[in-house]
């Protein structure tokens, strides 16, 4: 397969601050098309940071700034005047801790990515239907629709984030340790739902489990202090490190 | 009598609007921008200020109540619509601006509704307050005269002008605690 032409994305020498604060450093990254690649790495390396600059969700941050390129099928997303939420629909971001909208009914927060940005469907009970079948939550929520989306679990509010980022049909999906707060069912669930996911777009997912990025990757990113140690994919990572930190860490010996 | 209280309930309804439409700026901003924290210190002396101090200005009674009403209501709401805005969670927020909704658009129409109940109480209590309070016990000339017409009227605003200024030397005097609170900045 010929990777190299299909990389989605792109971060090239990219660097992120919080105020005068370097957390990110130089970090060079291909995302393959219709791939998971995995970020691992010890907590406060740079791994959640480096996935909110892919959609321009850093920037949000008092003080925060980035430097350096990320393309998005060849074109960088931080070229100047370019309006950072269109561009956010392409690229979704799932947060760690569900943040389904607390006001609003499942059905609505499936449609809550469209009706926000003033987008009416032409027919949104096909939405619906279409992304909750997408994360296997249909047939739990059919008859639920209209009741508020917190009185779900807090593994069916997850995958309810992403049917309502997958209606906005994204070209990326960003994920920051989306099981880091499920219960081993919901996390396996998940887990399924990231091989599906690559049909149609490209996955970063960031875990802190190096048995996830093993079991679901494709591609698979080792991130320390900042930097990006080593880019390859999952079944030489983790067989055959080619460098001592990655080993050391994938052995256990620290983080 | 129903002209005034019309008056009052006007200038407060106005009071309310500009409140929320100012809150709403200043929930939206960074907290520490040199312009709203040039804004909030103008709140603050207004919410401190009697109202009366501001109505003299105004000729005719219903007008002046209209506009106290106007000045008590709207730094009680903007800051109350402020807080309340502040104090929703960060993940509602951040779970529209990711999927693309500008932030003005997410603010009015993601967080907005989460704080909506806390306001709507809010806003009423202080309604109903301020009505009451600008309805007896005022001042009672009401058949179109003004203030400091007699001389009780006289002792009166001056007594409500030492109070401003009093209630101004409170607040520069406590405004270092209450920044720390995060309440004000
Ligand atoms: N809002 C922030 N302000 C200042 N520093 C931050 C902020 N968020 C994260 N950092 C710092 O940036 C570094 C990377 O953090 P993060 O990307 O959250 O790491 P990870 O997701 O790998 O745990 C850490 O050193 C952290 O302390
Ligand atoms: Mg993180």
């Amino acid at each position: 397969m010929n990777d190299a032409a299909r990389v989605k994305m792109h971060a090239r020498g990219l660097h992120a601050f919080y105020g005068r604060k370097e957390a990110l450093c130089n970090v060079t990254l291909p995302i393959i098309d219709k791939r998971v690649t995995a970020i691992i790495g010890p907590s406060e390396c740079g791994k959640s940071t480096f996935v909110r600059c892919l959609n321009r969700m850093h920037e949000l941050g008092e003080g925060a700034s980035v430097r350096g390129e990320v393309l998005l099928n060849g074109s960088d997303i931080y070229a100047s005047g370019l309006d950072p939420a269109p561009l956010r629909r392409r690229v979704g971001l799932i947060a760690k801790r569900p943040n389904v909208f607390p006001t609003m009914n499942v059905r609505e927060n499936v449609l809550s990515g469209l009706r926000l940005n003033g987008i009416v469907p032409a027919d949104s009970d096909e939405v619906v239907e279409r992304c909750l079948k997408r994360v296997s939550l249909w047939i739990d929520t059919k008859d639920r629709l209209l009741e508020p989306a917190v009185s779900l679990s807090i593994g069916e509010q997850q995958r309810l984030c992403i049917a309502r980022t997958l209606a906005l049909e994204p070209e990326v999906i960003l994920m920051d340790e989306p099981c880091s707060l499920l219960d081993p069912i919901a996390t396996a669930k998940i887990e399924d739902l990231l091989r599906d996911l690559c049909d149609t777009c490209a996955v970063l997912v960031v875990t802190h489990s190096v048995q996830q990025a093993a079991r679901v990757s494709d591609f698979a990113a080792f991130f320390l202090l900042g930097a990006l140690v080593e880019y390859s994919d999952t079944d030489t990572l983790f067989t055959k490190p080619g460098d001592a930190r990655t080993e050391d860490y994938l052995t256990g010996r620290f983080g | 009598m129903v002209t005034s209280t019309f008056g009052v309930a006007l200038g407060g309804a106005a009071g309310v609007a500009l409140g929320f439409v100012l809150g709403m700026h200043l929930a939206r901003m960074p907290e520490r921008n040199r312009v709203e924290r040039w804004l909030r210190t103008v709140v603050c002396i207004a919410a401190g200020a009697p109202p009366l101090a501001f109505a003299l200005m105004m000729p005719y009674a219903t007008l002046q109540r209209a506009f106290a009403a106007l000045v008590l209501v709207f730094p009680l709401v903007t800051m109350m619509a402020e807080i309340l805005v502040r104090r929703v969670p960060r993940e509602v927020s951040d779970a529209a601006l990711a999927l693309g909704v500008p932030r003005w658009r997410a603010l009015l129409i993601a967080v907005l509704p989460c704080a909506w109940p806390q306001i709507a109480r809010g806003v009423a209590i202080v309604f109903t307050v301020v009505l009451f309070h600008l309805q007896g016990s005022f001042y009672e000339t009401d058949a179109g005269g003004s203030l400091g017409q007699t001389t009780q009227d006289a002792i009166t605003s001056l007594r409500l002008l030492v109070w401003t200024i009093a209630s101004l030397a409170l607040y520069a005097l406590l405004r270092p605690f209450l920044s720390s609170l995060k309440l004000f900045r």
